[in-house]
């Protein structure tokens, strides 16, 4: 079973991507913020990370840059999930390795299980 | 009789006297009313802009160029902005009272001093380059820079300079005008932060609601109730306007401020019509219009995915709003250069005074059919916009009422020359497979 971390501090969106990756068979973690989202990429391993931008405590921006040059989290596919829509941070993320840009207000849950699923399977 | 004489004379020449006073009185009344308009200033005009920076005459009352050069001197002084005069060297040949406040320095401190002293250590460089283009005549316009005050905090100015000649025509110096333009700068970025906040604020439940209204209908939170169906369907299609409108309004703005950014990647369009045509597909079955495409083989075009396809999306969806029956068919063409996308449908048509105002902003053509789906009034400006941008257009090609519409929608092929790449602001053309 792949373990997906959710990072994202909206309490709505959270349950609702949670709800959705359970029902599509994934395990989930999730973090409120980028710290604890560090944390739980340090202690749960999963296999496969979304990341939210704007965020208290330590954005996604600020975690992806750590997260980067980490020779043990580096390894860990992350994907950005945002409402930010501008093309430059977009290219600039897929550029410096995030595995995929995906916009809440574009995409259903399903949606974004599905990309996830394909992502995993085909790298 | 001599007496006669002499007290004849001597009138005359008291009245003579007394009118000659008064014509001189006169005169020197008027001399210094005359001259106070102009020479006062320049009496209060201590930098000396004029006498520094231009060849010198000796004044004179009745010398024109000398009440122009006064008149001159009196609008660089009372300026707000910073009019600085330098010799080819980079020294400091004037200052007025607009660089006194605006760099801190009085004009005694400044004059002579290397113009350097209001570069910023990090932007010293700047100085010869600036140098040189002056000496060889170029003027420079509104160069968005920053330079220091005498207590080195930072100024964000707009800078135009300009070559001073000798009578000989021989560039012996330059006048720069600063504009300080710290607060238009800090406009600009409260402006781009509050909108891109709000659009964030916006979108956060508004993808919540759209996510939660999908995971309802796929069964998520349990078999779905057949009476929900229709007011689940509603607020759905609600949500998708309200997301449009956000997002409408925010490609508006940007590309009022020009900060509307394009990624260029070469594709295929009938992908995208393929991509879209899913998007509508519930909309056409609803309304049992076929949906169409008459494939072609066609080269790719270069342009930006994601507004390509939302123009394809606002053609599309506009052409089934606006019929009742029958299809819409998408055909392609293309040439070299260019590849056109021919959205036609078997509508209600467009009446002929409707027509020039389609593509302004906040226009709504009256829906005569039953469906009541309304819009933004964006639509087809932001694809009018968009498509241009992207070196391309939208047009209306044909109308008929109760027979249909033709748009089209061209686009640069990828073997094209790109689109006018200056006129973009582009970021990068990125990898196609990267992007989602």
């Amino acid at each position: 079973m792949n373990k997906i971390l959710i990072i994202e501090d909206d309490q709505i969106l959270v349950q609702m991507y949670e709800t959705k990756f359970k029902h599509a068979g994934f395990e989930v973690e999730t973090a409120l913020d980028g710290v604890t989202g560090l944390e739980k990429m340090r202690t749960d391993k999963p296999d496969f990370v979304l990341l939210d931008i704007v965020m208290p405590k330590l954005s996604g921006k600020d975690l992806f840059e750590k997260v980067r040059f980490d020779p043990e989290l580096q390894k860990i596919p992350i994907a950005i999930l945002t409402n930010v829509d501008n093309p430059k941070e977009q290219a600039e993320y897929l550029n410096k390795g995030a595995v995929g840009y995906f916009k809440k207000s574009v995409l259903t849950p399903a949606q974004v299980v599905e990309e996830v699923r394909n992502i995993l399977i085909h790298g | 009789m001599i007496y006669s004489f002499f007290i004849f004379f001597g009138i005359i020449f008291v009245i003579a006297l007394v009118v000659l006073i008064i014509i001189n009185s006169r005169k020197a009344e008027e001399r210094p009313e005359s001259i106070s308009k102009v020479r006062d200033p320049v009496k209060n005009y201590q930098p000396n802009f004029i006498e520094e920076s231009l060849p010198v005459e000796a004044p004179a009352m009745n010398n024109p160029r000398s009440e122009n050069k006064s008149f001159i001197a009196s609008i660089v002084d009372s300026a707000d902005d910073a009019i600085i005069g330098k010799s080819l060297d980079g020294r400091i040949t004037s200052w007025n009272r607009g660089a006194e406040k605006l760099y801190g320095y009085p004009a005694d401190q400044a004059i002579g001093q290397p113009v350097s002293i209001i570069f910023p250590p990090e932007l010293k460089d700047d100085l010869p380059k600036i140098l040189s283009r002056i000496k060889k005549g170029e003027h420079i316009k509104h160069y968005q820079t920053v330079r220091m005050d005498n207590t080195g905090r930072r100024i964000a100015v707009s800078i135009t300079i300009s070559p001073v000649t000798d009578e000989k025509g021989e560039i012996i110096g330059a006048t720069a005008i600063d504009r300080d333009i710290t607060q238009e700068m800090e406009l600009d970025r409260l402006k781009d932060e509050f909108i891109s906040l709000t659009s964030h604020a916006l979108r956060t439940p508004l993808s919540a609601i759209k996510g939660l209204i999908s995971m309802i209908y796929q069964g998520d939170y349990g078999p779905m109730n057949k009476n929900l169906e229709k007011p689940l369907s509603n607020i759905s299609i609600s949500t998708e306007r309200l997301i449009q409108l956000v997002n409408d309004l925010l490609n508006i703005s940007k590309i009022q401020t020009g900060k509307l950014e394009f990624v260029l990647t070469v594709f295929s369009v009938e992908k995208s019509i393929s991509k879209v045509f899913k998007l509508l597909e519930p909309l056409a079955k609803e309304s049992k219009i076929e949906l169409k495409l008459a494939a072609n083989k066609l080269p790719d075009v270069q342009a930006d995915i994601e507004k390509t396809e939302e123009i394809l999306n606002n053609l599309l969806s506009n052409a089934l709003k606006f019929t009742n029956k029958g299809s819409v068919e998408v055909s392609l063409q293309h040439n070299n250069d260019l590849i056109w996308v021919i959205v036609r449908d078997t509508g209600v048509g467009i009446a002929e005074k409707d027509r020039s105002k389609l593509f302004r902003r906040f226009v709504q053509i009256a829906n005569p059919t039953s469906k009541h789906i309304t819009g933004t009034g964006l639509g087809l400006y932001l694809s009018k916009m968009l498509a241009q941008k992207m070196g391309g257009d939208v047009w209306l090609a044909a109308s008929e009422l109760k027979k249909g519409s033709t748009f089209v929608f061209s686009l640069p092929s990828a073997g094209s020359k790109p689109a006018d790449e200056a006129k973009l602001n582009l970021v990068k053309k990125v990898n196609n497979s990267k992007l989602i």
